[in-house]
């Protein structure tokens, strides 16, 4: 369906959820929205598999930052769609800025000799 | 967890099909814009653990499938149920029939603490006796071990002023008795130490009688009851549960009506050395041991026979011993062997019940490996799988204890409603509590066990190749087929050794009732008729009476011959000791003693009982004191081996006794003294004058055992007795009005009773190893659908084919027979107490059994078999 220039990638622990998170902060997606949206952004490199991608939407609901909405998708069918909540966007605004301060961690680590 | 947490949570718990319909939806959106969903089965159960339900949600929606899979299964269902139940019901009945039988056979307080003393004269007798009145405050005084120590004697007494004419039970009883028992009357008070002398005529109430005769008055004391002729002031009401003596111990009595004082007048305490009719029994203080109790009664032994000689000179050679038993192990003691039976019986059927249970499981998990290898195939864990298949279980153990428990209670009102009243308390049989939390531990117990023989299939090693291998793979492993063969064969082996005991049982029964008692029951009627002592207190009088009756009822159509006597086939009542001449009888040993019949009229005639020497007695004989006597075979054979007994003589009571001399004129036939089911009485027959003299024990010369031999049915015959009675003096009760063959069946009825118990749980047995073959087999035959069609498709002949199946049953029939014959060989001592005239290594009995069980499993496994032969190859391989 999509090329792949890059190889797949496994996430680190926990990083699905930020993704997610992310995906949703624009306009609230259905479950195969927020798969097609991380695969598209990342060229292919992030691929979650529906194992991953439903129980952890059911996950974040239950802890409530995502707020499940009920509307008509693309295909013309009932779709569940997840809508970010108050509470998502502070989990994802401290998540986010954990995850850069990490990244910039290892980036340097990595860099120094 | 906050609040959002919490709400979504409850929404998964309770709103269920809602979110379970989200889920579906999502879902099915997600294979609509990407095709099927890989694994469906298993996204759906991550994201319903993600929700979060939790345990509890887990464990509801594991009964929802067991519930529903159990339903759909009515196969395995219906007969795993009924199975368990059946264990499970008559295991709970034993258990809770045991606990107030063998530990509360007595419901008096810390009843533990209360023993029975009796007096044990290896002259007269090897068993110890009850005691002798004057003894008692010597025991009392010796035993400062007991609290107190209490006498009763139960007699009979004419009730009057009260509608008819009746006889009842009344206990004679010391002040001391019922508060040493530590039972208080419910209305009114106890009996004072003044009243053990003698005094005004009081009496206390049984709850029965209170109810029965004075409609439960709560005035009812200050009123008054006339007995023999006087009137008793009631002063006081038992409580409801309350019997004295206690049921059980048959040698001291029915439980009494009423209880008066038993007042010791000085012409009772001189009587020393007589009378041994007395119940004495104590209660020990807290801290006194039973063995410090003993020693006391050494002293108290002493102290009496002191007495004794004191009043009737030395007496040399002669021993006495105070005997001192725990007073509930005397009532259940004729009930142990019984209890212990059943005990085995039961939990013989809760193993075969479970072992059929056991099967059905595995069975059923063999037919559902591909099931469950799908499922495991599609993402279901499978520590699932296993846990379902527990629930499942666990639920099945659940319904079976109540379906048990509905049973048992259905067991215990049969079993209280056909139990002999001898037996102690069966008549308040109820489910026990410790009844409850049994059949709750044994279904906590069976549920995993079935389970995790399921479950070690179900999560073994073998799910891919179920799925892998290309027929449905029914059969499942070579493991389990020896599993379910040794269990239908180990079913089929209790099922022997219950249906033997019942067998044995039932033969001695049968041989019992073969027996006849020795006399000719045929057209004979029995009745017994109680004379008021006050009218007839002189036994001359009561002879007379008997006459007057005797030439009435003769006058009657039909009747061809009428006796009477002081006692009854298989009701003995009255002992003698006696003296053979001739015969050395060591200082100190006991005296010859025997049942002692006292007749008046033709009784052996009217009673069918051969003469088998000498003669009967002459009319002249029976109208008067003539010193003569008639004696049975076995009393002949005893004193007289080798000899003719006619012409020897005998005499009552010791050598020096001032008895006369009496001559044997005849020997007749044995008759059974006590019961169908007990060796013969060793039996005198003396004319009713001759014994009942004034000074004989009124309770035994006054009441007379009518017997009459006539043509016409027995109610005719029944009828004009009571009208012929009635037409001399209506206020003489007549009882125990019924033929002769009923008189002697009914002292079967302990044996009857042990027979139908035995009976039932043989047939239980054999049902439930029927029920085993047959679903096992039936089960490998579906598993061989293809292989058989294949053979009758290449030409095998439908009988062959039936009879290779049934070989296999028959040949776990036979080992199970040969496992049960070895199981029953070892546990042989356990009935052979309760048998008569059938040895417990029974030839036709265990081969009968064993034809039982084979024809049985003929029947059982005949059904899989046939059907198995009428396969038809076409449809079955057109299947795939």
């Amino acid at each position: 369906m999509h090329a792949n220039p890059m190889p797949r990638l496994d996430l680190p622990q926990g990083t699905l959820d930020l993704l997610i998170l992310k995906t949703v902060a624009l306009e609230p997606r259905h479950g195969c929205a927020i798969a097609d949206r991380i695969a598209q952004i990342s060229a292919g490199a992030v691929q979650i598999p529906p194992g991953s991608l439903y129980p952890a939407l059911h996950r974040l609901e239950r802890r409530g930052w995502l707020k499940p909405q009920w509307g008509t998708s693309e295909a013309n069918r009932k779709a569940k769609y997840y809508a970010l909540t108050a509470a998502g966007r502070r989990q994802l605004e401290a998540e986010a800025g954990a995850w850069k301060r990490l990244t910039w961690a290892v980036g340097e680590i990595m860099e120094s000799n | 967890m906050n609040t959002h947490d919490l709400r979504h949570r409850l929404r998964s718990l309770f709103q269920r099909s809602a979110v379970e319909r989200e889920l579906a939806d999502e879902l099915a959106h997600h294979a609509a814009l990407r095709g099927p969903l890989r694994g469906a089965d298993a996204v759906a159960e991550a994201c319903r653990d993600a929700r979060g339900v939790g345990p509890l949600e887990t464990l509801a929606r594991d009964l929802r499938w067991s519930w529903r899979s159990l339903f759909h299964a009515p196969g395995f269902t219906i007969p795993a149920l009924l199975t368990l139940a059946l264990g499970l019901g008559a295991s709970v009945a034993t258990y809770s029939a045991a606990d107030s039988i063998l530990l509360h056979p007595l419901l008096y307080p810390q009843a533990d603490r209360l023993v029975l003393l009796r007096e044990r004269l290896p002259m007269l007798s090897a068993a110890p006796l009850r005691v002798s009145l004057p003894d008692v405050p010597l025991m009392a005084e010796a035993g400062t071990a007991f609290t107190g120590v209490g006498a009763s004697v139960v007699g009979k007494m004419d009730l009057s002023g009260q509608g008819a004419a009746e006889r009842i039970s009344v206990g004679h009883i010391s002040s001391s008795l019922f508060p040493l028992l530590g039972v208080a009357p419910a209305l009114g008070r106890g009996f004072t130490a003044s009243e053990d002398h003698p005094g005004p005529h009081v009496a206390i109430l049984s709850d029965s009688f209170w109810r029965a005769h004075f409609a439960a008055d709560p005035n009812v004391v200050g009123r008054a009851v006339r007995m023999d002729g006087s009137a008793y002031t009631v002063i006081g009401v038992m409580p409801r549960q309350f019997q004295y003596p206690p049921a059980g111990l048959a040698r001291y009595g029915q439980p009494a009506a009423l209880w008066v004082p038993l007042q010791l007048t000085p012409a009772q305490l001189a009587d020393v050395g007589d009378d041994f009719d007395y119940a004495a029994i104590a209660r020990l203080r807290p801290q006194a041991t039973i063995g410090e109790a003993r020693a006391q009664m050494h002293a108290a032994a002493k102290a009496i026979l002191d007495m004794w000689s004191a009043k009737a000179g030395p007496l040399p050679g002669l021993k006495l011993e105070v005997v001192i038993d725990p007073l509930a192990g005397q009532v259940v003691a004729e009930t142990l062997p019984l209890m212990r039976l059943l005990f085995l019986a039961a939990g013989l059927l809760m193993i075969l019940s479970c072992a059929n249970v056991a099967n059905l499981f595995l069975v059923r998990a063999a037919g559902r490996r591909r099931e469950w290898a799908m499922r495991s195939a599609l993402g279901a864990a499978r520590g699932r799988i296993v846990r379902q298949s527990l629930t499942e279980s666990a639920l099945l153990a659940l319904l079976a204890a109540v379906a048990g428990l509905v049973f048992a209670q259905f067991c215990l009102a049969g079993l209280a409603a056909v139990a002999p009243s001898t037996l102690p308390q069966f008549q308040a049989l109820h489910l026990s509590s410790g009844g409850f939390g049994f059949a709750a531990l044994l279904a906590l117990a069976i549920g995993p066990l079935c389970g995790a023989l399921a479950a070690r299939s179900a999560a073994g090693d073998g799910l891919e190749s179920a799925l892998r291998s290309a027929s449905p793979a029914l059969a499942g492993s070579s493991r389990d087929a020896r599993w379910r063969a040794a269990l239908v064969a180990a079913q089929v082996a209790l099922a022997f050794t219950l249906v033997c005991g019942a067998g044995l049982l039932i033969r001695s029964f049968r041989s019992a009732l073969a027996g006849g008692g020795g006399v000719d029951a045929g057209g004979r009627t029995v009745a017994t008729i109680a004379l008021p002592h006050l009218e007839y207190a002189d036994p001359a009088n009561v002879a007379a009476w008997a006459d007057r009756l005797r030439a009435d009822l003769a006058r009657q159509p039909g009747i061809e011959s009428v006796a009477l006597a002081t006692n009854q086939p298989t009701n003995d009542n009255w002992d003698h000791t006696f003296t053979v001449e001739g015969r050395a009888q060591p200082p100190g040993a006991k005296l010859p003693d025997a049942q002692s019949a006292e007749v008046i009229g033709p009784y052996f005639r009217t009673l069918g009982i051969p003469v088998l020497q000498g003669r009967g007695f002459t009319a002249s004989e029976t109208a008067g004191h003539a010193a003569v006597v008639i004696v049975s075979a076995t009393l002949a054979r005893h004193y007289w081996p080798e000899q003719n007994a006619v012409g020897r003589r005998l005499k009552w009571g010791a050598a020096d006794s001032h008895s006369p001399w009496l001559t044997v004129v005849g020997v007749v036939g044995d008759v059974k003294g006590e019961a169908l089911d007990q060796p013969v009485s060793l039996t005198t027959y003396s004319p009713y004058r001759a014994n009942c003299t004034a000074d004989a024990p009124y309770q035994i010369c006054g009441t007379l055992n009518l017997t009459a031999h006539s043509a016409l049915p027995e109610a005719v015959v029944a009828s004009q007795i009571r009208r012929v009675v009635a037409g001399i003096d209506p206020s003489v009760p007549v009882t125990g009005v019924q033929s002769m063959a009923s008189l002697l069946d009914d002292s079967l009825v302990p044996r009857r009773f042990n027979t139908l118990l035995i009976s039932f749980f043989g047939i239980a047995a054999l049902l439930l190893a029927a029920i085993g073959l047959y679903g096992v087999l039936a089960f490998v035959v579906a598993g061989q659908r293809k292989e058989i069609a294949i053979r009758i498709a290449l030409g095998a002949r439908p009988a062959s084919v039936l009879s290779t199946t049934l070989r296999r049953g028959l040949a776990w029939s036979c080992a199970g027979v040969i496992a049960g014959a070895a199981i029953a060989f070892g546990s042989r001592n356990l009935i052979s107490g309760l048998l008569y005239g059938t040895p417990a290594l029974d030839l036709s009995t265990w081969s009968a059994t064993g034809a039982l069980i084979m024809v049985t499993a003929v029947f059982a496994c005949g059904l899989p078999a046939f059907r198995a032969s009428r396969t038809d190859p076409q449809s079955v391989l057109r299947q795939g």
